[in-house]
């Protein structure tokens, strides 16, 4: 190690930063490491031109170099007209991806940079499974796609790792400048700068392989010396998901009276992804509508009263459901439907105990789910229903819809209202539950009609830069929308939609969103910091761990689903039942012995005034992993109804620069190695025993002479 | 063990012992068997007891090729299918290799 030192510039790589192998039930994605893709000259492709140096393998500037590159590469570069290139390009060795500092505006349309496919979880759709339609009918995400599948669903032969840090940057930049960048008649030569970077994946092949040999009954001869177990290999992509019940229902003590309500689920998606899976912000794709989401429960949170007191009258509720993994395959949501199908949700009920009432999927009635919002052209939103589900209960959802209207009016946006029986849900955690129950009503309010207007959705690029207008536009957008989930919420529940039931809190949207979305972390913004209060800690040297990212991973490793926990605690959250709790500890027993677990008690401060108190709540933090990879579901091992994204575990190592020489140079070094060799072979050759004697008496006493 | 010391008739039993022996599904002592008595059974004058050497050396060659022909097939067979990760064959795999199915 100290002689490495002295011949490589090593970069510290966390996890999470580089591209590795994922898996579907039929197929593996991502990169790997080989003898092919280690080392590489390290390269810049600055501008679309430079791809012409890709084609021709930059001999022009390298006519004497014959091995690979590793290829600087501003990550906005990577779009339809360059990806096959990178694909298909036989020297290069990998790249290495920076964010290029070129501002992108939301509404900017030249940046047709979506990672996700253009048909966004076309294999899960309700519609594909029913049969009543082809693989990837409706190109919902045409305009946005870089590639058909997505660049989630590539195999490269090369590797990739992204470089978020300046200082290291600057160091492979300034390593570039000094030995590879060529003269200004265009010529080069050695020594150059190459560079040597290794991720080696546990797993290969598909779900179904590295999920199988992750088993202990995998193998004939199972001999595992260290923990007797199989060792894993990959695991099932998993996270914590966030269930908030403004009015939850007890079960009842003997469990003998089964109660059945009705519930409107609210809901938004907590997950997205780019090319690296992990560096994804999803700012479009995930927090506009989450932050509209926690508006509209935190309005409901502070006159729960009055919620409370109508769902008790007409029987029916509202939840709000924040689903992980629903860009892949509908993670959350799938495993939501199997454990509302087996009365499991949203908690495990024990006889013994007082839990939230298990929901079962006929309970459901509508699924009111926001998406990409902030980024509408005009001030235009879409209602998307089913057709035929609609047609069954027209009248119940026209009014849900009107309610819907009403509150966007009031924030003077139109709303284009559903067409017909032949209408079709786009990609939406609906999809899930429709599979589930036949009645189950999709109310999808979003910015766009048949496709995606937001060209970025899922991806590494879902990260701009607001103006002042746009920032308004979009937070006026998050009210409105958040009004309008409010307005049908409470229709739907019975209360009066008088103004201070649907007034939403705009000052709080705009904090949220400067927190959420301008700030670089989740946690710089002041109120943030006084909802942490201390509490935060980065446990974990991982890329979602330390910076903003919205990936569901396989392992809890990221810090948003602990942002959101703590946000709709602070939502929906009160500690008028608790005003004596004065400590953590006293607050953490309240929730842990009592035969009463419908609640939970958190001790958490003020965001306003960072001051502690023990807020209690009905919301269930739940990690879900989808039923058809859940060793928990054997019977639902690898069913294709449910998402089967399964990701390797690897090894990552650091990235080392070094010196280049040309090979002749190292022959010249190997040919004066050998005649020195040769040469101390002469040399000790012609010696005898003699030669090494220097007192004379010991040949005497060899001969047996006395010395 | 140095087997030119002996006599021929040990050499017979010795020969003898290791071809039984390798008839117990033991190949390898069968390929040690023929390299050891080759040249007694086919370079060296013959008489009584070398043409019982012969037997069992010949005997053991046939043996040797037969399992070499097996465990050829088996492996060839095998190997092709175990890159598929196949259920069977990762049953019957010792250690999966990293990375690869």
């Amino acid at each position: 190690d100290g002689f490495s030192d002295q011949v490589f510039r090593t970069l510290f790589i966390g996890e999470g930063n580089a591209c590795y192998r994922t898996f579907n039930k039929t197929h593996e994605f991502g990169c790997q490491a080989n003898r092919e893709n280690e080392n590489g000259l390290i390269v810049r492709i600055d501008k679309q031109e430079d791809f012409k140096n890709l084609d021709s393998c930059w001999n022009s500037f390298y006519p004497k170099y014959s091995g690979k590159y590793w290829a600087l590469l501003p990550v906005n570069l990577i779009r339809r007209d360059t990806i096959s290139q990178l694909k298909s390009s036989k020297c290069l060795s990998g790249i290495v991806l920076y964010n290029s500092g070129e501002s992108i505006h939301p509404g900017d349309e030249s940046t047709a940079a979506s990672h996700d496919a253009e048909c966004p979880n076309a294999a899960s759709d309700y519609y594909l499974q029913d049969k009543n339609e082809e693989y990837c009918e409706r190109k919902i995400n045409s305009r946005g796609a870089i590639t058909r599948d997505g660049l989630m669903k590539i195999d490269w032969r090369i590797q990739m790792v992204f470089i978020d840090n300046s200082t290291d940057l600057e160091i492979i930049e300034k390593c570039y400048s000094m030995f590879n960048k060529p003269k200004e008649d265009g010529s080069s030569g050695y020594p150059y700068c190459g560079m040597s970077f290794r991720l080696a994946n546990m797993a290969a092949g598909n779900s179904e392989i590295c999920y199988r040999r992750g088993k202990n009954d995998a193998k004939l001869f199972q001999m595992n010396i260290d923990s007797g177990d199989a060792p894993q290999l990959c695991g099932a992509m998993h996270s914590d998901n966030i269930f908030a019940f403004p009015t939850p229902i007890p079960t009842s003590p003997t469990n003998e009276t089964i109660i059945t309500s009705k519930y409107m689920m609210v809901t938004a998606r907590m997950d997205s992804f780019g090319m690296i899976p992990e560096i994804s912000v999803g700012e479009v794709s995930v927090l506009t509508s989450i932050i509209s989401v926690l508006a509209a429960a935190r309005s409901m949170g502070t006159q729960i009263e009055k919620w409370q007191k109508a769902s008790n009258t007409s029987n029916r509720n509202v939840f709000f459901a924040f689903f992980n993994g629903e860009s892949l395959d509908y993670i959350g949501s799938g495993a939501a439907a199997y454990q509302m199908e087996n009365g499991k949700f949203p908690q495990m009920i024990r006889s013994d105990r007082t839990h939230i009432h298990p929901i079962r999927p006929n309970e459901l009635d509508y699924i009111l789910e926001v998406q990409q919002i902030g980024v509408a052209k005009g001030r235009k939103y879409y209602v998307h229903v089913d057709g035929e589900r609609y047609q069954q209960n027209k009248t119940q959802t026209d009014r849900v819809i009107d309610r819907i209207e009403r509150g966007l009016r009031s924030h003077a946006f139109d709303l284009e209202k559903p067409s017909g029986s032949g209408d079709r849900v786009p990609p939406a955690s609906w999809h899930s539950f429709a599979k589930a129950d036949a009645h189950v009503q999709s109310v999808l309010l979003a910015p766009y009609g048949k496709e995606y207007e937001y060209q970025r959705v899922n991806s590494i690029l879902d990260k701009n830069e607001w103006t002042e207008d746009e920032r308004e536009k979009a937070i006026q957008e998050i009210e409105a929308v958040s009004t309008a989930i409010l307005a049908a919420a409470a229709d739907y529940v019975g209360v009066e939609t008088d103004e201070v039931v649907a007034k939403v809190d705009k000052k709080l949207i705009t904090t949220i969103f400067d927190c959420l979305i301008t700030s670089n972390f989740w946690f710089d913004c002041d109120f943030m910091q006084k909802l942490d209060g201390g509490r935060y800690h980065k446990l974990f040297n991982s890329y979602g761990f330390n910076q903003k990212s919205t990936y569901i991973s396989m392992e809890s490793h990221t810090a948003f689903p602990t942002v959101l926990h703590w946000l709709t605690i602070f939502a929906l959250g009160s500690d008028k039942e608790t005003l004596n709790v004065k400590s953590e500890k006293s607050c953490s027993h309240l929730g842990q012995f009592q035969a009463f677990q419908m609640y939970t008690y958190t001790w958490q401060p003020n965001p306003y005034t960072g001051n502690f108190s023990c807020l209690k709540s009905a919301i269930v933090k739940k990690v879900m992993v989808s039923p058809a990879v859940d060793s928990q579901t054997p019977e639902e091992e690898m069913n294709t109804r449910y998402s089967t994204w399964m990701e390797s575990v690897y090894i990552i190592e650091s990235v080392n620069l070094y010196l280049m020489e040309d090979a002749s140079f190292e022959y010249t070094m190997i040919l004066i190695a050998v005649i020195s060799a040769l040469l101390s072979i002469f040399a000790v050759g012609r010696c005898s025993e003699t030669t090494f004697i220097v007192d004379e008496g010991e040949p005497a006493a060899e001969g047996g002479e006395p010395l | 063990m140095d087997i030119s010391k002996l006599t021929d008739v040990k050499k017979v039993d010795l020969c003898k012992k290791y071809f039984l022996i390798g008839a117990c599904f033991l190949p390898l002592v069968w390929i040690v068997n023929t390299f050891w008595f080759f040249s007694d059974a086919f370079c060296k004058p013959i008489n009584a007891h070398r043409r019982q050497i012969r037997k069992y050396v010949i005997a053991s060659i046939v043996g040797s090729i037969f399992w070499i022909i097996v465990l050829s097939a088996w492996e060839i067979f095998f190997q092709h299918y175990r890159a598929q990760g196949l259920v069977w064959t990762d049953f019957l795999t010792f250690v999966f290799p990293t990375g690869r199915v």
